[in-house]
């Protein structure tokens, strides 16, 4: 399991002992699902998430979508 | 007068008029608000503005379509032009934006009138709609019990009938959960089926706009005003827009209906059970075929979706979140919850998200649509943290969401619609899932029940009870 406080302290984030005391059953629950579920996804398998370039992007705004690279 | 349709029938006929309409929704809303605290602005002056214009274009002949002349409301995610959308948050107390989001446009254009803007859960990231800026949302037909949320001040007013629809987003089930809990109609369609230009983000990739109204046909005409391709939303998509609208007699004979095996095992409220099931029986009943199916295992489905929904909000909102007297303490342990989580966990919950994406296209294969329960409970009490099942306690929260929640994070659309009522008086929602962009179909199975049925546009004892002064005036006038 991973340690919360550690990680916390490791990043710098604003969350006190307090506060994670409060969040850490809802992380160490959740991680325990999910953890095993990565193990069901087949090597190779992309993300939903992914860059797509297509023809009709040049039809999106005045400027070709140039402002969208910047 | 229950629905949209009844109402621009009416207004056609020159029976009533827009301002008559408007009137009496501005009336009811300052009458019940006080007890449902459903919206954040009313926009009266403005409302009548409207009103009076729609009245002058029906004598003119001009016909905008069946919103014309009709009071709706918007949920305080959708920008306004010259108002105030808050998010029901403190970080936008004061965001006037000189726009209106995609999805009011189209409204206005459709002449619809738009009496106010509704109360939500804080910043739309939660189901209980207890707003601790705003106060919170009340149920119509229990005030002492949460409408759901997050927009729960958009099911509070259209099932108290203040206004004939209105439109709310949905990131986990927050048109369904609602939308059940308050006995009304509440679609979330495909995810980009309607732009999300001009709506205050959640969550990137599990936000949809959605619609709250009375019965099916006016849901599904809604839709077809709303959906459509917008270059201004990035997921918007350029799928051509169907027809929704089902018939007078809506068919679904020979239609296959999956009931997910996994319901059986899943801890589900007994009274919800029994109107499931009773749903189930009135399709095949009605032709249909229920095939039980194995569907992916929705704890699975949950945990993706709740990574991906902490992950994105987190980084949404990091700019933010030094300020940290304008966030509840409840909003800020679920935003902590996302600065935690690992840039694999994200990218692994996405690469499940295909996964469960496939293994539903195979269900969808056996099956034209999939039926259950909206939400496992019906409308908790407010401030009711756990639900208990035969010795087990779990979080409201979860119980509310986790049936809802899969179809967000598989861009599915699904339904909800009033099936049946609990034993103290609280309405149960059945869910119906489609294949992408088959609106038509969940409309089709779900005009069918509801024709079959008497469950829809039912009335709260809240809102049907005569207004005091209008009894007093009448007594006067006798």
């Amino acid at each position: 399991m991973t340690n919360w406080k550690a990680l916390v302290a490791a990043r710098g984030l604003d969350i006190s002992d307090d506060e994670l005391d409060r969040i850490q059953p809802m992380l160490d629950k959740l991680e325990s699902v999910f953890e095993p579920l990565t193990a069901r996804i087949p090597f190779g398998t992309e993300p939903v998430i992914v860059l797509r370039c297509k023809p009709e992007d040049k039809d999106i705004g005045d400027d070709g979508g140039r402002d969208r690279l910047a | 007068m229950v629905t949209i349709l009844q109402a621009a029938a009416a207004l056609r006929a020159k029976q009533l008029s827009s301002v008559e309409l408007t009137d009496e929704a501005l009336a009811r809303i300052a009458r019940l608000n006080p007890k449902l605290n459903a919206f954040i602005t009313v926009l009266d002056d403005e409302a009548r503005a409207r009103a009076r214009k729609a009245d002058a274009e029906i004598v003119a002949g001009v016909d905008l379509g069946p919103l014309h002349g009709v009071p709706i409301a918007v949920k305080d995610v959708f920008a306004t032009k010259g108002h105030r959308t808050t998010a029901g948050s403190k970080l936008f107390f004061n965001n006037i934006t000189d726009y209106d989001a995609a999805a009011v446009e189209k409204l206005r254009k459709a002449g619809a009138v738009i009496v106010g803007k509704t109360n939500m859960h804080e910043l739309a990231f939660g189901i209980t709609s207890n707003n601790p800026h705003f106060g919170a949302v009340r149920n119509p037909w229990d005030t002492e019990r949460i409408p759901g949320g997050s927009s729960g001040g958009s099911a509070s007013a259209v099932a108290a009938h203040l206004v004939f629809m209105a439109i709310g987003s949905d990131t986990g089930g927050s048109v369904r959960i609602p939308a059940a809990f308050c006995g009304t109609v509440g679609i979330k369609p495909t995810f980009g089926r309607i732009s999300r230009y001009g709506v205050l983000p959640l969550d990137f990739s599990l936000d949809h706009v959605g619609i709250f109204a009375r019965s099916v046909r006016d849901t599904a005409v809604l839709l077809n005003l709303l959906a459509g391709y917008d270059a201004r939303d990035d997921s918007s998509s350029r799928q051509p827009v169907k027809r929704y609208v089902p018939g007078p007699e809506a068919k679904i004979r020979g239609l296959r209906i999956g009931w997910p095996d996994d319901l059986n095992g899943q801890r589900i409220d007994g009274e919800i059970h029994v109107a499931i099931d009773r749903a189930a029986r009135m399709a095949e009943n009605l032709g249909a075929v229920v095939v039980p199916v194995q569907v992916p295992d929705h704890i699975a489905l949950n945990a993706a979706h709740r990574v991906i929904l902490h992950s994105e909000v987190s980084a949404l909102m990091k700019p933010f979140l030094s300020q940290r007297d304008k966030f509840s303490s409840a909003l800020l342990a679920l935003l902590q919850q996302g600065l935690l989580l690992s840039a694999t966990d994200y990218v692994d919950a996405q690469r499940f998200r295909r996964v469960a994406m496939q293994e539903f296209a195979k269900v969808f294969q056996k099956v034209d649509c999939l039926i259950g329960p909206t939400t496992a409970i019906p409308a908790p009490k407010i401030d009711q943290t756990d639900v208990s099942f035969e010795g087990e306690t779990e979080d409201v929260r979860l119980a509310a969401t986790r049936l809802a929640r899969p179809a967000n994070l598989l861009g599915l659309p699904a339904i909800s619609v009033p099936c049946g009522f609990t034993q103290q008086g609280l309405p149960i929602g059945l869910q119906i899932t489609g294949r992408p962009f088959e609106e038509t179909l969940i409309f089709q199975v779900s005009a069918a029940l509801e024709d079959a049925s008497n469950y829809s546009g039912r009335v709260p004892a809240i809102a049907s009870a005569p207004d005091p002064e209008k009894a007093s005036n009448n007594r006067r006038t006798r």
